[in-house]
């Protein structure tokens, strides 16, 4: 049936006119109504109505026509008190609604949302009293233009409070008045200006909501706003397809493909290799290593292609934060400004699914603990409004994302406070950390000078996991504070998930690849330089202890016979722990692939690789390796 | 299931040997059947499952159907094969001992379970077949596949 087709590109495009009217409310409410703003928010309104109409959707039809007649209103000259938040509240029933189309579900209800859109309709203003211009134009042939332009002011007073004129009076007055004059005023009767101010000697008298007067054109548009679409070309333009929507699965795919071909280049380079071993200065042998070279720049040129395509702008992702800081503030009684920057930088659509919950912890964070409430803002001499900056960069190995209050920095007393009441450092060892070291803190998992949140999945959401979170995507966790200015936290992404330079080692036989991101070094050790501690290894490196585990001590697997000769040390945020390897098998791209869903998540393990000789290798987690290992260590503590 | 005003209605399954019992998995399911290979270990899973292999690029776990009902391991041979079904958009991999044949079943042979066998061992049946002297046991893919019954049990075995 016809709506099964169409319902896919409904879907998304209502997502986007309910994207814009957001932004398009957050616009109204900060800097007020604007004759571009109103006709976009009236154009998003208009075509979600007529598409949902055509499809049936009767509730989002009626609650779109409920918002375009509210914004007719706005249009016809109503204050926007208020507006702004009757607004938002529509762009979340429409997107209840919109949900129930995909989801199923019939309980939403629109009639109270749109009641209230027509009772603020007929509402009147706060104070009763409209914003117009006035534009009186005099006759030719007036007389005494300035006295008759001043005359006209003064009868104006009488009936309305005048805000400006132009020409400024003092001009009119000097005889600096040409025809015409504007009044910009606020009246209980708009209307009845039009007539109080007709006369002889007056040509004409115009009188217009505030801002419309700013931009004639939109005068012209009225009409046509009215009851049907306006005509314009910037909307045709939009239309041109000049992207392709392309289904996420199908990316995945393509990027499958391009893996296999990946591996595949691998594989030939290696017969070229053994062939030439075999043959010598045979030619053939060389033939097949040029074909596999051609082979591999292809496949690496498709390689970035596909890359390419799987990343998306992080205005994807920003674009959803003023929204969330606005009622953020509000809730938490606080003024915040929000600027974004970077918009169009673009990343793989995984890191931007991946650093959307980290983001908003600190962005909560900085909302909820370090902006100050306006009042003290004031007294301590900054503005009452607190800015919060997002903003993503583009380097040459990956982007860095930069969440930035002005707020109040990070209190390291109370970190140190803290750590010493959670036994986690002493007094002493507290008051020895430098002012780093002291920020540093507060990736400890368990301090958090919050209440502890925990998300959907029932995880706690600190600081740590924001950290682990990052360093999972193979990126990492910086701060800057500073008391009383602000802090700064910046994320360092890497360009893609989907391929990773990595080290392949050899375990009890069995490979294993470890990102290099986390692999700080390889090291033999000396049997003299392993000490047991309780019932475990370690050894000391450059003066700190390291404490030795197999990768199948870690992971839970039986251990082999021989664990390893091969230290191979990896980080996981600020800890270390050495990982028994048998040998080093190599260093290289490998293609990322998810172990899928049916497994689930898997301890220690952040996905899968294939190998040149099409062998499975499982991709280690450094940092989820270092908490297993050291948990182990822990328990062996307790025994 | 059901005698529907004379229509015979009829599904095809991929029947497999396990132990001695046949079982039979419906075609709709079945994206390819392949031989044994290596299989990669997975840690703390549940004991059924095998581990991850490599089908063509991509990577897919593969379970040992004998040790997910509950039978004793079996021997792996060349008869050995991997079943791989498709369910929710997901391919898991299904070790079996051989795979036989490929039949068509009217619908009106198919029976529920527990009107031939005891309650205890029709767990991850949908139905019954009866073949000449042979029974069909007819898998209920859903329940075979299940997933929160398998998270649940890897929870039990990182405690």
């Amino acid at each position: 049936m016809q709506l099964q087709r169409l319902l896919p590109v409904f879907l998304s495009e209502a997502d986007e006119h309910l994207q814009a009217l957001e932004e398009g409310a957050l616009q109204l409410e900060r800097h007020g109504p604007t004759p571009e703003l109103v006709a976009g928010l009236f154009r998003s309104a208009h075509t979600l109505k007529g598409s949902a109409g055509a499809l049936g959707f009767q509730r989002i039809a009626k609650l779109a026509h409920a918002v375009e007649e509210v914004l007719e209103a706005l249009r016809a000259g109503r204050t926007a008190d208020g507006l702004a938040d009757l607004l938002l509240e529509c762009v979340d029933t429409l997107r209840a609604l919109r949900r129930e189309v995909s989801d199923g579900g019939e309980h939403t209800d629109v009639d109270e949302v749109v009641q209230r859109l027509q009772a603020w309709k007929e509402g009147g203003t706060q104070d009763g009293l409209h914003p117009v211009d006035v534009r009186v134009r005099l006759r030719e042939d007036c007389p005494m233009r300035a006295a008759r332009a001043l005359a006209l002011l003064r009868m104006l007073r009488e009936h309305a409070q005048v805000e400006q004129v132009a020409p400024p009076e003092d001009a009119i007055a000097q005889g600096q008045l040409e025809l015409e004059f504007t009044a910009r005023v606020r009246a209980r009767q708009p209307e009845a200006l039009q007539e109080l101010l007709a006369g002889p000697e007056v040509e004409s008298v115009r009188v217009m909501p505030a801002w419309e007067a700013r931009d004639e054109r939109w005068l012209d548009l009225g009409p046509q706003a009215r009851g049907k679409l306006p005509d314009d070309p910037e909307l045709t333009r939009r239309a041109s397809l000049r992207t392709v929507r392309v289904d996420v699965e199908r990316l995945d795919r393509l990027m499958n493909l391009v893996g296999e071909l990946v591996v595949d280049r691998i594989r030939f380079q290696q017969i070229a290799e053994r062939l030439r071993r075999l043959d010598g200065a045979n030619g053939l042998a060389q033939e097949l290593a040029e074909a596999a070279g051609h082979l591999g720049r292809v496949a690496s040129d498709l390689q970035a292609q596909v890359l390419k395509a799987r990343m998306l702008p992080i205005e994807h992702l920003f674009s959803r934060f003023p929204r969330y800081v606005r009622d953020l503030a509000q809730r938490a009684g606080k003024k915040v400004e929000v600027v974004l920057e970077g918009q169009d930088t673009e990343l793989d659509r995984s890191v931007i699914e991946q650093i959307g919950g980290p983001l908003m912890h600190l962005v909560r964070n900085a909302v909820d603990h370090g902006i100050e409430p306006p009042e003290e803002r004031l007294r301590l001499g900054k503005p009452a409004a607190g800015r919060l900056r997002l903003a993503a960069v583009q380097e040459e190995e990956g982007i860095l994302v930069v969440v930035e209050d002005d707020g109040r920095g990070i209190d390291t007393d109370r970190v140190r406070e803290k750590a010493v009441r959670l036994g986690l450092l002493t007094a002493e060892e507290a008051a020895r950390l430098s002012e780093e070291e002291a920020v540093e803190l507060i990736f400890h998992p368990g301090l958090s000078t919050a209440s502890q949140v925990t998300d959907v999945s029932g995880r706690g959401v600190g600081m740590d996991a924001v950290r682990a979170g990052v360093q999972a995507l193979g990126g990492s966790v910086e701060v800057e504070t500073q008391r009383g200015r602000g802090t700064r936290f910046v994320l360092r992404l890497p360009l893609t998930l989907a391929i990773v330079r990595a080290l392949l080692v050899s375990c009890g036989g069995e490979p294993y690849a470890i990102p290099l991101a986390g692999v700080q070094e390889i090291v033999e050790v000396p049997a003299e330089r392993l000490h047991r501690v309780g019932s475990y290894r370690a050894t000391v490196l450059r003066g700190n202890a390291l404490p030795l585990v197999s990768v199948h001590e870690a992971l839970g697997l039986p251990a082999p016979e021989n664990p390893g000769r091969l230290l191979c040390v990896v980080t996981g945020g600020r800890r270390r722990v050495g990982l028994w390897v048998d040998r080093v098998l190599g260093e290289g791209e490998i293609v990322v692939k998810p172990l899928g869903s049916y497994l689930g998540q898997v301890d220690g393990v952040s996905g899968a690789t294939i190998l040149g000789d099409g062998r499975v290798a499982l991709i280690l987690d450094p940092s989820a390796l270092v908490r297993l290992a050291l948990r182990e260590e822990e328990l062996a503590h307790v025994g | 299931m059901d005698a529907q005003r004379g229509e015979t209605k009829e599904q095809q399954l991929v029947v497999v040997r396990l132990d001695r019992e046949r079982y039979g998995v419906p075609i709709e399911h079945v994206h390819e059947i392949i031989r044994m290979q290596e299989v990669t270990r997975i840690p703390r899973a549940p004991s059924f499952v095998e581990g991850v292999i490599n089908l063509r690029g991509q990577v897919i776990p593969v379970i040992d159907l004998r040790r997910r009902f509950g039978l004793a391991a079996g021997e792996r041979n060349g008869a050995s094969r991997i079943v791989v079904v498709e369910m929710n958009g997901s391919r898991v991999g299904m070790v079996v001992d051989a795979v036989l044949e490929v039949m068509r079943l009217p619908d009106s042979a198919v029976v529920p379970p527990e009107e031939l066998l005891a309650a205890s061992e029709v767990a991850f049946l949908r139905g019954v077949a009866k073949q000449g002297d042979d029974l069909i046991l007819l898998l209920d893919l859903q329940r075979v596949l299940e997933v929160h019954e398998q998270r649940a049990l890897a929870e039990l075995q990182t405690a």
